[in-house]
């Protein structure tokens, strides 16, 4: 668990791994344990309306299939 | 060219120029390819890049070592080329090339853009403070009303094919497209080409130059980066400022014309509070009345070239600052404050909101 300490939303990318994304939610996340983390927030809908400062986020692992890391992202709890 | 035209304006000879500084950033060039290029046989060299405020950094440097007696004459250089050679600085995102370091391989999985970065130091600052869009706005346009009365920047943003060359409202900033929420287009500094040259000498040498000589008073640097707990809002200008500011023996509310760096309408924000022109947290209401501008009593003046935001910005536009507070204080600006007696050069380099570097050069006049 964590709560979000500032974010923002991705709007134009250029690197190719997040070009064709649409607009999606980059965060600093403060995990209770103390670690700030940089990190997606996933599981909403508009990240513009649906993100805020102070939000409270949970773990998510971002799979990225066969043979690659899995990534740590944070959805609302 | 810009190094010809800072000793013609200073009224020196080439071969006087004793100390080089360059950061070698945009043009790979740095203290020993520039020493070749102009064939210099230098007794001080130096290459320090911290972003775009490395000028702030090199001309505090480059005074410690007059003052020492190492060099008499040193050289700052800048060129780039960033417009034309199609660089995406701001959103680019990772580059994904060169070995995982502690930075990379922390951060570039999620696509955080140059802009982004800024972003959400603009987002924690209004969440914090509660500063509003409208004030951040104020930035954009009081920079974009000295820019129209600058030929140079009217001339840059034409070549850039700017969208209305022509002042702007609050209104034009709130509606021009989002990049990074929260921060917009016009809230974004351009990606242009740009050069620049400046002359730091000795007492005795500039007492003798051609022009009227000013003078570096008081210098701070100091770096800041993501601590767990830290406070984003607070830039390195908080721990940079006091060093200048103790050294000048002057305060800010003394200062005529502050050259704060423009790489988005946040970094000024951050910057104006640091530096103690007012509270931290309060900068939204210090901006958003209006009180920027050149021909506003109230000091300090921004930005009045027409900063990053509406004059020029090829990646690292610290060197412009150490300018035009210059010609501030020689009375040359095309927006002059009248009877400008004190500038502030505060470079901000890197990246606002993971890793950064702040400089602070006090000037004043003879």
């Amino acid at each position: 668990m964590g709560t979000v300490y500032t974010f923002t939303v991705i709007m134009q990318s250029r690197h190719p791994a997040f070009a064709e994304l649409g607009p999606y939610a980059v965060a600093y996340v403060d995990l209770d344990e103390g670690f700030r983390v940089m990190t997606n927030i996933v599981g909403v809908q508009d990240p513009i309306q649906d993100v805020q400062c102070g939000l409270r986020v949970k773990l998510h692992w971002h799979d990225q299939g066969e043979g690659q890391l899995a990534l740590p992202m944070f959805a609302p709890a | 060219v810009s190094a010809a035209k800072a000793l013609e304006d200073a009224g020196l000879k080439w071969s006087e120029v004793d100390a080089v500084y360059d950061t070698g950033g945009d043009q790979n060039i740095g203290g020993l390819g520039i020493s070749e290029y102009f064939g210099f046989k230098p007794r001080v060299i130096d290459t320090t890049y911290v972003g775009g405020s490395s000028f702030e950094f090199q001309a505090n440097h480059a005074l410690a070592m007059i003052t020492a007696g190492k060099c008499n004459v040193a050289l700052i250089t800048y060129g780039s080329t960033a417009h034309s050679d199609r660089r995406a600085i701001g959103t680019a995102g990772a580059t994904g090339v060169g070995p995982a370091t502690f930075i990379n391989n922390m951060e570039d999985p999620w696509g955080l853009t140059l802009i982004g970065n800024y972003a959400m130091v603009k987002s924690r600052h209004m969440f914090q403070y509660g500063t509003t869009n409208e004030q951040f706005a104020h930035i954009s346009v009081a920079t974009r009303r000295h820019a129209m009365r600058n030929p140079e920047a009217v001339r840059a943003m034409t070549d850039l094919e700017f969208v209305g060359v022509r002042d702007i409202a609050v209104s034009d900033v709130l509606e021009s497209r989002l990049i990074a929420y929260p921060l917009r287009l016009l809230e974004c500094c351009m990606v242009s080409d740009g050069g620049g040259a400046v002359v730091i000498a000795s007492a005795a040498v500039a007492r003798n130059c051609r022009k009227r000589p000013v003078w570096i008073i008081g210098s701070g640097e100091a770096t800041k980066y993501r601590e767990n707990g830290g406070d984003i809002t607070v830039s390195a200008g908080a721990q940079a400022a006091p060093l200048a500011f103790g050294e000048a023996g002057v305060t800010p509310a003394e200062i005529d014309v502050l050259m704060a760096y423009d790489s988005f309408s946040i970094t000024v924000m951050c910057l104006i509070e640091d530096l103690g022109f007012c509270k931290k947290g309060e900068g939204g209401a210090f901006v958003g009345d209006g009180h920027l501008v050149f021909d506003d009593p109230r000091k300090p003046a921004i930005n009045t070239d027409g900063g990053g935001l509406s004059s020029n910005h090829p990646g690292q536009r610290g060197i412009f600052l150490l300018l035009e507070a210059t010609r501030q204080l020689r009375g040359e600006s095309t927006s002059q404050v009248a009877n400008a007696k004190l500038a502030v050069a505060v470079g901000n380099g890197g990246q606002l909101g993971s890793r950064h570097a702040t400089a602070v050069t006090i000037l004043a006049v003879d």
